[in-house]
This record gives C-alpha cells, structure tokens and sequence, in this order.
C-alpha cells in the first residue's frame, strides 16, 4: 500500500490554506498541516519532515524567500521539494530570487504557483513533485 | 549705476540656480534689458507642435530707473515678424527693422503701446533644438543697438536656452518618478486584492465540492469563508477610497472619551481572545471638541488594532488607549502596547502606502490613512518604537471648541 504523503501549508491566510486543502484533498489523500508564518514553518519542517512544503511568499516576519533559504540551508530540511506561492507584485522579487538560487546555491524551489490559485495547476504541480 | 556685466553675472547666476523658470524668468528679462540698454525685453517661446510663437511674458517698458512689468500672451506664426524670422533662420542675431511696418508689427506696436524703432532678437537654442528667442526693442538713446549689445544678447540667450532646457528636464525627470510611484502602487494594491481573489475563489471551491458531495458543513465553510472575504474586500476598497479622496471633513461637536469608550467595547472581547488586555485612561477634562467624529474614530481604530496585532504571540500583553488634554487648545490620544516594538527600518516606511509587516493581513493603508485624516485636521500624529518592548502613537489635535461646529 501507498504511504500516506504530508503535505506543510506556509501560509498566514487561514482562509487560503483551506482552499489548498480543499484542492488537494478532495480524496483525503494527504496529510496536510497548516503553518502561519515563517518560524513556526520552519520548525515544523523539522519536526514532521513532510514530503513537500507549499510556501507562501508573503508572510509576515520572515518572508517566504527567507524561510527558503533557511530550509535549503539546513542539511534536515535540504532535501524537501518546495512550491512557492506568489502574488503579482512578487514577479520581480522572483526573478531577484531566481538568479539568486542560481548564484549561490545552484538549487531553485520545483515550482511556482501564482495566486489566486488554478486548483488544476496545483493539482498537477503537486502529483508531478510528488512522483519524482 | 549698474553695468552691463553686472547685469550678465546676475543673469548667469538666476540661469545656474536650480528654481521654477517662471520666478527667474521675470528677473532674467529684466536685466537683459539693463543690459542691451533697451526700453523692452521679450521672450517668445516656440511650439514646434502647431509652428507658431507665444509670447509669454514681457517684461518692463520704460527707462532703467522703472521696471514695469507686463504680460502679454498672443500668439503668432513663424513666417512673419522679426522674431518669426529669427527662428526659421536660426541666425545668431537679427537685428533691424524694415522700413514700412508689416500688419503682424502694427499690431505688436499695439499691444506693447510703443511705436518700435529698432528691434534685436537671438534665438535661444538648445541641444540643436529651437526652444524660442529672446528680443529686446527701442534702445533707450534711440540709437541702433551696438556690435556690444548684440554679443550680450548673444550670450544671454545661450544661457537661457539651456536654463529652459536644464528646467524641462528635471520636470521630465519629476514626472517619471511619479509615474513609477503610481506603477509600483497599483502592482501593491493589485497584490492585496488578488489575495482576496485568492480566497474567493478558495470560497467557491469549496462550496462547490460541498454541493457535490451533499455536504452541509463543507458548504457553510465555503460560505462562510466568502463572506468574510467579501468583507475584506470592501474594507480595503472604502480604505483605498478613503486614500484618495480629497479632505472632506464634516466637523461634530463631539465627545472624544465617548468615542474611546465605544472604540473599546466593541474591540476588547476580540483582543482577549488573542490574549491582549485593553485599558483606558481617559481625561475627564477633555470635554467636547470639534472634529470629525467618523475620521477620529477610524483613525483611533486604526492605532488599536495595529497595537493588538503587533502583541502577537507574546504573554501578559497590554494595550493602553489614554486621552489628555495637555493645553487648553490642544488633545492628545495615544495607543500604547508592549508587543514587538518597530526597528528602525520599519519606522521609516510606516506612513507609506501599501507598506506592511502583516503579510497578505495588512492592506497597508491603515497608517497612511490615519496620518492623512490627522493633517486633515491640522493635527499631527508621533511615533516612539523599541524593538522587543512595545510602541507608542500619538495623535495631537488641535481643540476646536464645540460652538464653533454645528
């Protein structure tokens, strides 16, 4: 039998961690666990090790670039597959970001998804990172 | 008695001070006059869309002693007069007059209320670019205008061609900024709605999924989530709105400690739930003031539920809303917390719009708005902030004393 995946939620809308939820466990296939900002993400990235963590961008504190940077950092946390969530007005912190990854760290999250979200796209996004 | 290099360095000086053009302009003719010993000092400027030269300003008739000023604004096309002339042929200097005066002269000679008699005119060219010329008429002996005065001329209208054009450019540049500004804030204000969107949509879904299902609870969970939505979404609309919109204030004779203690009724129950005790201490001697009750109150909101949010995730937190009146004629509200203070960097962007520390909770607008409404009623509002221990907003009003509001 297939192991059950879990799945961490970063966001600091209660409101769109449900719309994710609801998009992806239409099965109730996953675990998913619900994080509102940038520390306690990254503490419970380490303590569940998920199998994938969706990262909001905008988040108060530290924001989801930053989050990004301390997970890839960390040898626990390095290896986890990383979608981020983007708004519009993040396009050119992400292209910042992008060149960024390439620079210092050779390694760029798997996936961007831009809000408001296409339940389609996530859907995919998250079975193609799942399955590799 | 001035000289005419006297009248030059002037000239040079008001063409390097960065000001408007129009203030310096005024001067600037003046001394070219004092200069080129002329009655009158004109300056046309050229529309390169439609062809033709507009006077804009003319500047004193009359002997040294009397600078009258004048404004005159005609226009006319460039194939006729000596200034016509003088930027189609782009010639340094034209001096002369013809003998038998033209139509377009006669009606100058009108306007000017001066019979011309001898005329001097240089083109002002920037960059290649014809922006106008600059002429002087009737020199003050009545003679012809020397070999002398038509170098002067010519320096001073290379000097204030590239003034104009120096001008033209750092109001281009002006404009460019501001137009990044309004970019960079319809992209932040797009991003507030769109995480809006984002919800709504969430909302749909789930409502949709719950009606598939048949599930009541999952379909009042999508209501219910787009309710609350649609609710964010006018508050930041009325915000943004609120922004924009000129002041208009509607002054009430109003009692501010009521307002305080309304204010605080309705937000205390909320602010427990998320840990956080609100106290007052209102001044009894406060009494009535004049203001716009709804601002003030929008404003005071503002402050407290920024208070709140910022005792975020800490124990025994507090928030205090105080009144005062310091002086006879003058009000002090401020809200005080002991939540996560502000560094530095944050404290300068505050007021901005669209800036926020909230992540996609903050519109962004509260603080501006609060500000905005404050200067509205000639008030100021003062923050202090220490990271890790709390901050404090002030907002002083002048008091307006009831009788003078309806």
């Amino acid at each position: 039998m297939k192991e059950r995946k879990t799945i961490l939620v970063v966001d600091d809308e209660p409101d769109a961690i449900k719309f994710v939820e609801a998009v992806l466990n239409q099965d109730d296939s996953f675990t998913i666990i619900a994080s509102p900002d940038g520390d306690n993400g990254l503490q419970k990235a380490l303590n569940l090790s998920p199998d994938l963590i969706i990262l909001d961008v905008m988040l108060p504190g530290k924001d989801g670039f930053k989050v990004f940077y301390e997970l890839k950092k960390d040898n626990r946390t390095k290896d986890i597959p990383i979608i981020m969530l983007t708004g519009v007005a993040d396009k050119i912190g992400i292209r910042f970001f992008k060149d960024d990854m390439k620079n210092f760290m050779g390694k760029e999250p798997v996936d961007y998804i831009e809000k408001p979200l296409d339940p389609q796209k996530l859907l995919d996004s998250v079975s193609r990172v799942l399955s590799m | 008695m001035k000289s005419s290099i006297d009248s030059i360095l002037s000239i040079s000086r008001l063409c390097t001070t960065p000001d408007y053009l129009d203030v310096g302009l005024r001067s600037i003719l003046c001394e070219t006059r004092h200069a080129c010993n002329a009655e009158i000092s004109v300056v046309s400027f050229y529309d390169a869309v439609i062809n033709e030269l507009y006077y804009k300003r003319l500047c004193s008739k009359g002997n040294r002693q009397t600078d009258l000023e004048e404004e005159i604004f005609n226009r006319s096309p460039i194939q006729t007069g000596v200034l016509g002339r003088c930027v189609q042929t782009r010639k340094r200097v034209h001096v002369g007059l013809e003998k038998t005066p033209d139509e377009e002269r006669m009606v100058r000679e009108e306007q000017l209320g001066i019979h011309i008699e001898s005329i001097m005119a240089a083109p002002l060219i920037a960059h290649e670019k014809i922006l106008g010329v600059i002429a002087v008429v009737n020199k003050c002996n009545g003679e012809r205008f020397s070999t002398y005065e038509q170098k002067l001329l010519q320096v001073i209208s290379s000097m204030l061609a590239l003034h104009i054009e120096n001008n033209r450019l750092h109001e281009e540049v002006l404009n460019r900024t501001h137009l990044t500004h309004l970019g960079e804030n319809i992209a932040n204000s797009a991003h507030g709605l769109k995480n809006i969107l984002n919800n709504l949509d969430g909302g749909t879904f789930i409502v949709e999924s719950g009606v598939m299902k048949k599930k009541m609870d999952t379909v009042t969970e999508g209501w219910e989530i787009m309710k609350r939505n649609s609710h964010r979404l006018r508050e930041l609309v009325l915000d943004m709105l609120l922004f924009a919109r000129p002041g208009k204030l509607v002054y009430k004779s109003t009692d501010i400690n009521k307002l305080c203690q309304d204010l605080y009724e309705l937000v205390y129950e909320n602010a427990l739930r998320q840990n956080v005790q609100i106290q007052t201490e209102l001044d009894p001697n406060i009494g009535m003031c004049c203001v716009d009750d709804k601002g003030i109150y929008r404003c005071i909101l503002n402050l407290v539920s920024n208070a709140v949010s910022a005792c975020h995730k800490k124990t025994d937190s507090w928030v205090l809303l105080k009144t005062e009146l310091v002086d006879e004629n003058v009000i002090q509200i401020s809200v005080s917390d002991n939540g996560t203070g502000m560094s530095e960097e944050t404290l300068d962007h505050i007021f901005e719009i669209f800036f926020t520390t909230k992540g996609s909770k903050g519109t962004g607008l509260g603080l501006p708005v609060t500000k905005k409404i404050v200067e509205e009623h000639k008030g100021s509002i003062e923050v202090e902030s220490r990271t890790g221990e709390g901050s404090t907003f002030m907002i002083t009003l002048p008091k307006i004393h009831a009788k003078y509001c309806s």
